[in-house]
């Protein structure tokens, strides 16, 4: 055993201890907080956490997927707004990421986060932000990523608990058509990827995949 | 020389501040001839729900009152006249995300319309900082060679009611630079190139439209 481990390449060790350091991220696009989440044919609003395109973005491209993916009947975005007095909203996000099963809508938010549900009428609320998009350029404009954080929770009502979770890192570096098309073309690829990504797991954990 | 060298030190201050556009042409241009406005009646009016265009709106407010014949609309006032203020209005740009893709025909007029007739001004100067929820766009560059700053870019448009009619736009961003490595913008920071970036702005506004406090 000794003789075999002298006989490893010298690079292996290296390459493990550079995957160890620089980490992979978090990722758990949709996670059941107490047990499985059992679910009868519902109805399903996605509310963007807050005002901005990002997040607005998420909230519609998610909406698009669990509509194609799941047998949900998930309330289009412009439905939403026509019947929210006002949407988008801003919830203030709670600071809940040391936490094993994060809530992200900070406590004194619960009765808007109610108050809407009351409005629109769902079984289930899936509250979604689409969190710290940034562009990162190394080496001088020579490779640039962008990179968003999903948070998110699903409420079930009328006892209205958090019943799951999504805390997702997704990243992409810029394409070949995105230097043409603007950086617009690859952020919402990114935001799509991770659509798609909380989509697929909400299907699964849920038993609703079509 | 010697007189160029004057600015230097105004540059220097620019820099270390917050940043303005350098062309001023791109701050504020009348689109449709010349605007007479002294002792017109003008609100500023966040185009976009967040903390940053608030804040943005409210020094603009004050720096206008400040620098030109406007008859200005206290923020305080916009806020009760607009139902939920602030309110998501459609500005000029095709995507927002870290910066914004402009374009001045995107901006819905109806809901600008709507917002004036509650207003009751002659103008109305609505500025969209979209990307300026601060936890939301970050552009870091990781090269090494400078701090961590924050900037919001921001783009405007003033319009004549009550139809709403374009009559000047323009674009500046709010930049609280940091160029010592491994620094990073604060919030006093950025509320020092907030009041730095309206104070500029606001004087390029009312000097194209003709209502420059002399």
């Amino acid at each position: 055993m000794h003789n075999k481990l002298h006989r490893l390449p010298g690079i292996l060790p290296a390459a493990f201890l550079f995957l160890l350091l620089t980490g992979c991220g978090v990722h758990k696009p949709f996670v059941p907080m107490d047990g499985p989440v059992i679910v009868t044919p519902a109805t399903i609003a996605i509310i963007g956490g807050d005002t901005s395109e990002p997040t607005q973005h998420l909230a519609e491209f998610l909406s698009q997927e669990l509509s194609r993916r799941t047998t949900f009947r998930v309330m289009p975005q412009e439905e939403i707004s026509r019947r929210l007095a006002k949407y988008p909203v801003n919830l203030a996000l709670a600071d809940a990421f040391e936490q094993d099963k994060p809530v992200w809508v900070v406590p004194e938010e619960k009765t808007k986060l109610d108050a809407m549900q009351e409005s629109l009428k769902s079984d289930y609320l899936f509250v979604i932000w689409g969190y710290g998009l940034s562009r990162e350029t190394a080496g001088f404009g020579n490779n640039t990523t962008y990179s968003i954080t999903a948070l998110g929770n699903l409420y079930r009502y009328p006892n209205g608990r958090p019943v799951a979770f999504t805390y997702d890192q997704n990243d992409r570096g810029m394409s070949f058509l995105g230097v043409f098309k603007g950086e617009a073309y690859d952020i919402e690829k990114l935001l799509r990827d991770s659509a798609e990504r909380i989509a697929e797991k909400f299907a699964m954990a849920t038993n609703t995949g079509r | 020389m010697k007189a160029a060298l004057r600015f230097v030190p105004l540059v220097v201050l620019a820099i270390l501040t917050g940043c303005v556009s350098m062309f001023s042409g791109m701050i504020f241009s009348p689109t449709g001839g010349e605007i007479n406005a002294h002792n017109s009646s003008i609100a500023i009016v966040a185009g976009v729900d967040n903390d940053m265009n608030v804040a943005v709106a409210e020094s603009m407010t004050e720096a206008i009152a400040r620098n030109s014949t406007f008859k200005v609309m206290p923020a305080k006032q916009v806020a009760q006249r607009i139902a939920g203020y602030p309110q998501q209005v459609k500005g000029p740009y095709n995507s927002a995300d870290i910066t914004i893709d402009i374009n001045y025909s995107k901006t819905d007029l109806k809901k600008v319309k709507e917002i004036m007739r509650k207003l009751g001004t002659d103008y109305a100067y609505v500025i969209w900082a979209p990307t300026g929820y601060s936890r939301t766009a970050v552009a870091r560059n990781t090269s090494g060679v400078s701090g961590e700053s924050k900037v919001y870019p921001a783009v405007a448009q003033l319009f004549q009611g009550p139809d709403a009619k374009v009559v000047g736009q323009g674009r500046f961003d709010v930049c609280a630079v940091k160029y010592v490595p491994f620094t990073t913008a604060s919030d006093a920071d950025v509320k020092d190139a907030i009041e730095y970036t309206t104070e500029i702005v606001s004087k390029y506004v009312a000097e194209k439209s003709g209502a420059l406090k002399r």
